[in-house]
């Protein structure tokens, strides 16, 4: 109540003016990228002239775009799934054994997220590639541009998310619910799903959802992968708006955005509905 | 069904346990739990009690020693295999199941056809008071109910032992009497055999058959509250079980009495039988506070009696604490209020007395 007596003091002016540049500055980008996605230019201009839903249209029905949608849902889809049930397993690991090191582990799994992700994909391209040789034997090799060599980049640049949501969640777990489980007749694995994975599925949901969107918005890995048969939509939208920006990335990028927000209140609801529980 | 009574239901052989770092929370612990007995484990924290229970559940694993259930070795069975119900502190409902769900947990886990289920789990709600509460979730409910939850999902498939945990630590003053009391009830009832945890002797007493008293992971004294009370047989015990007042001295036997010299008098006392004092060895002398009395007292044979200050009269309605002084040691009295006679004064010289058969003479360790 005592804010609106001195609303309009200068400070609070000024707060205002500055918050609106910032907020400019986040949504005028994106702005321009839904304004250019619908003017009737064949190139990228700005100010867009005209009104057109063509380019949406191109998108849909254009074989590249379609075959790089689901390249791209395909890649996102498992990669996050490998993620999410490798980083529960390693943080049921981490959480619930006496394993020694276990710090220096959960430490080291999480680099991905510290090492730039130009030298993780310079190393993992050439691993892809080539494959690991030890003296005649050779283990993988020509992944690049295979949907296996961009699920397992993309888990191993995803796999911190599902660990630090669900050793999260798992602390909130109480252990005495499980070793009343036990007391009661369950053995560890009923133990698991029928009292644990229940009271950390809102972590795990969440790790899923931030490893899908990390799959799906990656685009050094996935440069140095992409082969002209394979890729993802960065790759494609990269390199189309690099040698001929037709308004279709446009079109592109603002139903990207459109999904990455629905996705984004799917995940709210979700943490909203298991906050209820 | 009273002959069961006498079968050992639990039997503890030498359970050790020792947690990394070399602490030694039990120490050959060796114990037996008669069937449909109430068996408390009572000591202060770090007493190695919580531990034992939790050797018992298979929570735990010894690193030496054989626990028994029914004459067979579980020491190396799991948890889930013992068919043993257990009760927390902080009562381990699951939160993601309703009341009903929890209740069927344990059940579902035996397999059990859904039609008994129900009705097992309709008459567990009931025992403990909580019919039509099946639909709730844990969190809506007091921690009293709560943990009438908890005692019902661990009653409702009718383990081997029900071990609990100080199930009632959690709770206020008034909703552990009422609880303690349904404790009682629910254990007459079902002829079960609890082994229960707990650091209030109060609650020990209300509730047990024997209590083992725990200190330092090994068993002080094994007996009943009574025992335990009147007849000590440690110093640590006396302490633990209510108030005492304790005189460290020197041991002497005379015939049956013993007695202890201390710097300027000699105090007379009962010996424990299983004490193996002798002369010259260092003892303790333990006397209730209401064996005690304080006034202008005229001396009597068998008596012990010494002379000291008084310090604080408290007023508690039915009786009066006296907080007295002899000596620099600080000694209590409890003694019926009656209007006849009005309290001492602080500052007062009096005398105290007890007779020597009140008074127990044990080790000094």
């Amino acid at each position: 109540m005592r804010l609106t007596v001195t609303g309009f003091s200068t400070g609070r002016a000024l707060l205002a003016v500055f918050s609106l540049l910032v907020a400019t500055a986040l949504l005028l980008p994106i702005v321009i990228v839904v304004l250019l996605s619908v003017g009737e230019d064949r190139i990228m201009a700005f100010p867009p002239r005209g009104f057109t839903l063509n380019w949406f249209a191109d998108a849909f029905t254009s074989d590249r775009w379609r075959s790089r949608f689901a390249s791209s849902l395909q890649v996102g889809a498992v990669s996050a799934t490998a993620a999410t049930v490798l980083g529960t397993l390693t943080a049921l690991g981490l959480k619930r054994t006496k394993l020694p090191g276990k710090s220096i582990i959960y430490g080291l799994l999480l680099t991905p997220l510290i090492v730039p992700t130009v030298t993780v994909g310079i190393g993992m391209f050439f691993v892809w590639l080539e494959g690991w040789s030890f003296g005649p034997l050779v283990i993988g090799g020509g992944l690049t541009g295979s949907l296996l060599g961009y699920v397992m980049a993309h888990t191993v640049l995803a796999l911190p998310y599902p660990l630090i949501t669900v050793t999260a969640s798992l602390m909130t777990v109480d252990r005495n619910l499980e070793l009343a489980a036990g007391g009661m007749g369950a053995s560890p694995w009923v133990t698991f799903r029928r009292v644990t994975l229940p009271l950390i599925m809102p972590g795990v949901w969440a790790g899923f959802i931030l490893a899908f969107l990390t799959s799906w918005d990656e685009v050094i890995v996935a440069l140095y992968m992409a082969t002209p048969q394979f890729g993802t939509i960065p790759v494609e939208l990269f390199g189309q708006i690099r040698q001929s920006p037709t308004p279709t990335a446009a079109a592109i990028s603002t139903m990207l955005m459109v999904a990455g927000v629905v996705i984004f209140l799917a995940a709210l609801t979700f943490r909203r509905r298991g906050a209820q529980q | 069904m009273t002959d069961r009574k006498r079968e050992p239901a639990l039997e503890l052989r030498g359970v050790t346990k020792e947690y990394d770092g070399g602490v030694l929370a039990v120490d050959h612990i060796d114990l037996v739990v008669r069937d449909q007995e109430f068996l408390t484990i009572l000591g202060p924290s770090g007493s190695g009690k919580t531990t034992t229970l939790k050797l018992i559940a298979g929570f735990v694993t010894a690193n030496a020693g054989q626990i028994m259930l029914d004459g067979e070795d579980v020491s190396r069975t799991p948890p889930y295999k013992r068919n043993l119900g257990m009760v927390f502190q902080n009562y381990a409902l699951f939160p993601h199941l309703t009341v009903e769900q929890n209740l069927r947990f344990p059940l579902e886990m035996r397999r059990l056809p859904a039609a008994e289920s129900s009705e097992r789990v309709a008459e567990a709600l009931d025992l403990v008071r909580l019919t039509g509460m099946g639909d709730r979730y844990p969190r809506q409910l007091s921690g009293g109910q709560q943990q009438r939850v908890a005692l019902a999902r661990a009653i409702v498939y009718q383990p081997r032992v029900l071990l609990m945990d100080e199930p009632l630590g959690a709770l206020d003053r008034r909703l552990r009497e009422d609880l303690q009391l349904e404790f009682k009830r629910l254990h007459q009832e079902l002829d079960v055999t609890v082994i229960y945890v707990t650091h209030d002797q109060e609650e020990a007493l209300l509730l047990s058959d024997r209590i083992a008293v725990f200190n330092e992971g090994r068993i002080e004294q094994l007996g009943s509250g009574e025992d335990l009370y009147q007849w000590p047989r440690t110093s640590f015990v006396g302490s633990f079980m209510g108030d005492s007042n304790t005189f460290r001295g020197v041991f002497e036997q005379r015939g049956e009495i013993g007695s202890i010299r201390l710097a300027n008098t000699t105090l007379h006392g009962s010996v424990h039988p299983d004490s193996n004092l002798k002369n010259g060895e260092s003892a303790v002398m333990i006397v209730r506070p209401e064996d005690c009395a304080v006034g202008h007292l005229e001396p009597t044979v068998k008596t012990n009696r010494l002379e000291v200050v008084v310090e604080q009269a408290v007023y508690l309605g039915s009786t009066i604490k006296y907080v007295v002084e002899y000596d620099g040691m600080t000694l209590y009295s409890r003694m019926p209020a009656r209007s006849s006679d009005p309290p001492q004064e602080p500052g007062a010289g009096v005398s105290i007395q007890w007779a020597a058969n009140d008074a127990v003479i044990v080790p000094d360790r």
